[in-house]
């Protein structure tokens, strides 16, 4: 039982990282004010 | 040739008129597999890439959105200008010029070229499409035009293996004088300036004088391009079946994708069930069926219906037909006050909002322009057709009409996408109307010749595409939808709870939060937690119901498919009322930044957010009340 | 900078006005009165860079809907798409086969 906690615990810590790092990115990327490059829709994977 | 500290590589950028195979001939050079299609203004934006030339000197190419001259009408040929004449912020002007012109169709092309020559810069003109050329039974002398231009010119099939060798060897003799006689000096005042009419005439005359040296017209001449055109655009025949396409394509995302989706729901079924007799019941159980199949494993689900719509988008692409849809349109389109050419980037919002909207730069009046933005958002994506077709799926009976060759299911989808399209005109109408007044700019655009779409193209396009929306579901939606199961699961039911947990949980206790603003057009709190998160990527909506619902079922039921909890669980008025809320569904984060910086303004963003917000509220809530009315509650 | 005063275009007609299947030469431009949002004279390049100028030879191969509107014109060895009010700018001489 343990092991299913701390498991679980990790990968909700994990994505919640993960998506905190990709919002991080984004704000950061949007801006530097770079020429080109796409908006983040991600739908063309270059987000 | 390896220096002890190499030098910036050498820059070349890919200059000519739209559509002759520029991104075609950058993908080949350096094996990138950006965007190419059969019409104008597929690049809008530059791209840069690197190449080791025959010779093993690492070259820097840069491929540019198409224009007819440098002095830039729309703001896509403005980058194209600046690149060129080193305007842009920290970048020098490019080593060299290769300018790609379409060997089919030369003079404008040629008139292009001679304006490049007043730069001083090393130019190369490629003579692509040589395949095109002698099929039609052209004959080009190359060495007579390199004489009469004063520049190398080197012939090309961007599209063939090997058919960019004599442009690559020519780019290292290029590269080589000009490192003997060292590069010009960078911030040199070109010898360009503005040509006006009179300069454009005496271009225009050494073209025929040009071309009457070292071309010969062809003797096969493509009278296919005629033909067809006949037909898809004779006035009456050409409209009809121009909507005969576009509703084919909708019932084709249903009637196609059904077999691919049922294997991938049994699929999904077939792992929650082994995950189920495998692992001890607890929260990691509960993540993974819950959350992870459950979430994840519905939105993965709609795979092979985006990628029927993006078939079809793609072979119109291809085949050279959506100018010819721009030219039926453009009396209609103009009725409401938009530009003729508006039509791709709304037909590309089709795909995504994103790139429609980055799209619209290829017009160049700023009016016109920000009302195609503005109503780019109401050509309903493809995010949105999980929620269409969940609803769809789970509501309407899947019956034929219309003596039987036509699905229910195909046809409210044509309705709904109809109803953002009409939407979306009448905000167009009223936007010109009011605050965006103004003639319109003129059409001058080129009809491409037909092209049989290049299977290899398509399947490409395809698999990108799917990489695409995989590599997405298994990262950002994977983590939402994980911490979605946590915000779903914690914390627990208190002691002689009576509801489900998830009732009691963070997640639902935002949805309740949430209720009262949206009870009003229907909405349950499940509803409200999805449409959050849906914010970041619309999709996601659809898996947040998945995990809520499964995590909400009291377990004994068989009933694994959303669809028929969501059939069990709403009312037919709440569907309708989300099915219209969707249809114009406030814009995703990413569209609204897109926005925000395609028109450097941060007022069309907020503007954009509460129309389409009060649209949405207002359709969801008429939509609701008429049919509360008409059904019964 | 104005040379499109090249009087034939006494005798000449709009290309606006041309019907389906029609052949002509330009033989001049002229955006005096043709209602745009552009600047003076930016029509008249537009033209030129799409191969509509003095000399070429051209026919009409299609008609939009309603009102025939807009245009496409084969001009020399391409076709141009264009609204019949921006074509009124053109100045042609019918070709009688
Ligand atoms: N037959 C033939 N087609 C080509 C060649 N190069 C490009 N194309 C096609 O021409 C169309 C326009 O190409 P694209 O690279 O998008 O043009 P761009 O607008 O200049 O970037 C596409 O449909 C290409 O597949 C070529 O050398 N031969
Ligand atoms: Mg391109």
């Amino acid at each position: 039982m343990g092991h299913q906690h701390i498991l679980t615990a990790l990968i909700v810590a994990g994505s919640a990282g993960w998506i905190g790092f990709r919002v991080w990115r984004w704000a950061r990327k949007r801006r530097s004010k770079t020429a080109g490059g796409c908006g983040g829709c991600s739908k063309c994977g270059e987000g | 040739m390896t220096h002890h500290k190499p030098p910036p590589p050498p820059r070349i950028a890919l200059v000519g008129n739209p559509n002759c195979g520029k991104t075609a001939l950058f993908n080949a050079m350096t094996g990138a597999r950006q965007k190419v299609a059969n019409y104008a203004g597929v690049t809008v934006e530059r791209k840069e890439g690197l190449f080791v030339s025959p010779a093993g000197t690492r070259v820097k190419v840069i491929d540019l959105p198409g224009t007819y001259s440098l002095r830039a009408r729309s703001p896509d040929e403005e980058v194209t200008r600046d690149v060129v004449l080193g305007r842009m912020e920290d970048e020098e002007v490019p080593e060299a010029i290769v300018c790609v012109a379409d060997a089919t169709n030369l003079r404008l092309n040629l008139r292009l070229v001679l304006e490049l020559k007043k730069l001083d810069r090393p130019i190369i003109l490629a003579l692509n499409m040589m395949d095109e050329a002698e099929k039609q039974g052209m004959t080009i002398d190359a060495a007579e035009l390199s004489a009469a231009l004063g520049i190398p010119v080197v012939p090309t099939v961007a599209i063939q293996t090997g058919g960019v060798q004599a442009l690559l060897d020519q780019i290292d003799r290029t590269i080589q004088v000009a490192e003997t006689e060292g590069f010009a000096p960078v911030h040199a005042q070109c010898g360009w300036s503005e040509p006006n009419a009179h300069d454009l005439r005496d271009y225009h005359r050494e073209v025929e004088r040009i071309i009457a040296l070292s071309v010969t017209s062809p003797t096969r001449p493509h009278l296919a391009t005629h033909r067809i055109d006949t037909v898809l655009l004779h006035p009456a025949a050409g409209l009809a079946i121009l909507l005969t396409l576009l509703f084919l394509m909708f019932q084709a995302v249903f009637t196609w994708a059904r077999l691919p989706m049922e294997l991938i729901d049994g699929g999904l079924t077939l792992v929650k069930g082994l995950v189920d007799a495998n692992m001890a019941d607890g929260p990691l159980r509960s993540l993974l069926t819950d959350g992870v199949i459950a979430g994840v494993g519905s939105v993965v689900i709609f795979l092979p219906q985006i990628l029927v719509l993006f078939l079809f988008i793609q072979i119109l692409e291809d085949s050279g037909y959506m100018a010819r849809a721009a030219f039926l349109l453009d009396r209609l389109m103009g009725g409401v006050g938009l530009h003729g050419r508006a039509f791709i980037p709304l037909l590309s919002s089709f795909a995504c909002a994103v790139p429609g909207i980055m799209a619209a730069r290829t017009i160049e009046n700023r009016a016109d322009r920000i009302a195609t933005i503005m109503i780019a958002p109401l050509m309903t994506c493809s995010a949105r057709l999980p929620v269409y077709t969940l609803i769809i799926a789970a509501f309407v009976p899947q019956r034929d009409v219309l003596g039987g060759w036509v699905g229910l299911p195909g046809l409210v989808m044509f309705a709904l996408y109809a109803a953002g399209i009409l939407s979306g005109l009448i905000v167009a109408f009223v936007l010109k109307r009011t605050i965006l007044h103004g003639a319109r700019e003129p059409l001058l655009m080129q009809l491409p010749a037909y092209r049989l779409p290049r299977p290899r193209n398509v399947a490409l396009g395809l698999f990108e595409r799917a990489k695409a929306f995989l590599t997405r579901a298994g990262t950002t939606i994977f983590a939402l939808m994980v911490v979605i199961w946590f915000l779903a699961s914690y914390p627990g039911a208190p002691e002689g709870a009576t509801e489900p947990a998830i009732h009691y949980s963070i997640a639902g206790m935002i949805g309740h939060f949430l209720e009262p603003v949206l009870a009003p057009i229907g909405f349950n709190w499940q509803i409200a937690v999805a449409l959050v998160p849906g914010m970041a990527a619309r999709e996601v909506a659809v898996g947040v119901l998945g995990t809520i619902y499964a995590l909400s079922d009291s377990g004994d039921s068989l009933r694994s498919s959303l669809g028929g909890l969501l059939a069990a669980s709403w009312s037919l008025p709440t569907a309708l009322s989300l099915l219209a809320w969707y249809v114009f569904a406030p814009q995703c984060i990413a569209t609204l930044g897109v926005v925000r910086r395609e028109l450097n303004s941060l007022v069309w963003p907020a503007v954009m957010f509460v129309f389409l917000t009060g649209l949405a509220y207002l359709a969801a809530f008429t939509t609701y009340r008429v049919a509360v009315a008409v059904l019964g509650g | 900078m104005h040379n499109h005063a090249r009087h034939k275009a006494g005798h000449g007609v709009k290309l606006g006005s041309l019907g389906k299947k029609a052949r002509a030469e330009i033989v001049g431009l002229d955006e005096t009165g043709i209602a745009t949002p552009l600047q003076a004279g930016e029509l008249e390049r537009r033209l030129i860079e799409m191969g509509l100028v003095e000399g070429a030879v051209i026919e009409v191969l299609h008609e939009g809907f309603p009102r025939r509107d807009p245009m496409a014109v084969r001009v020399s060895d391409h076709t141009v798409a264009l609204r019949r009010a921006e074509a009124n700018a053109v100045i042609v001489q019918v070709i009688e086969e």
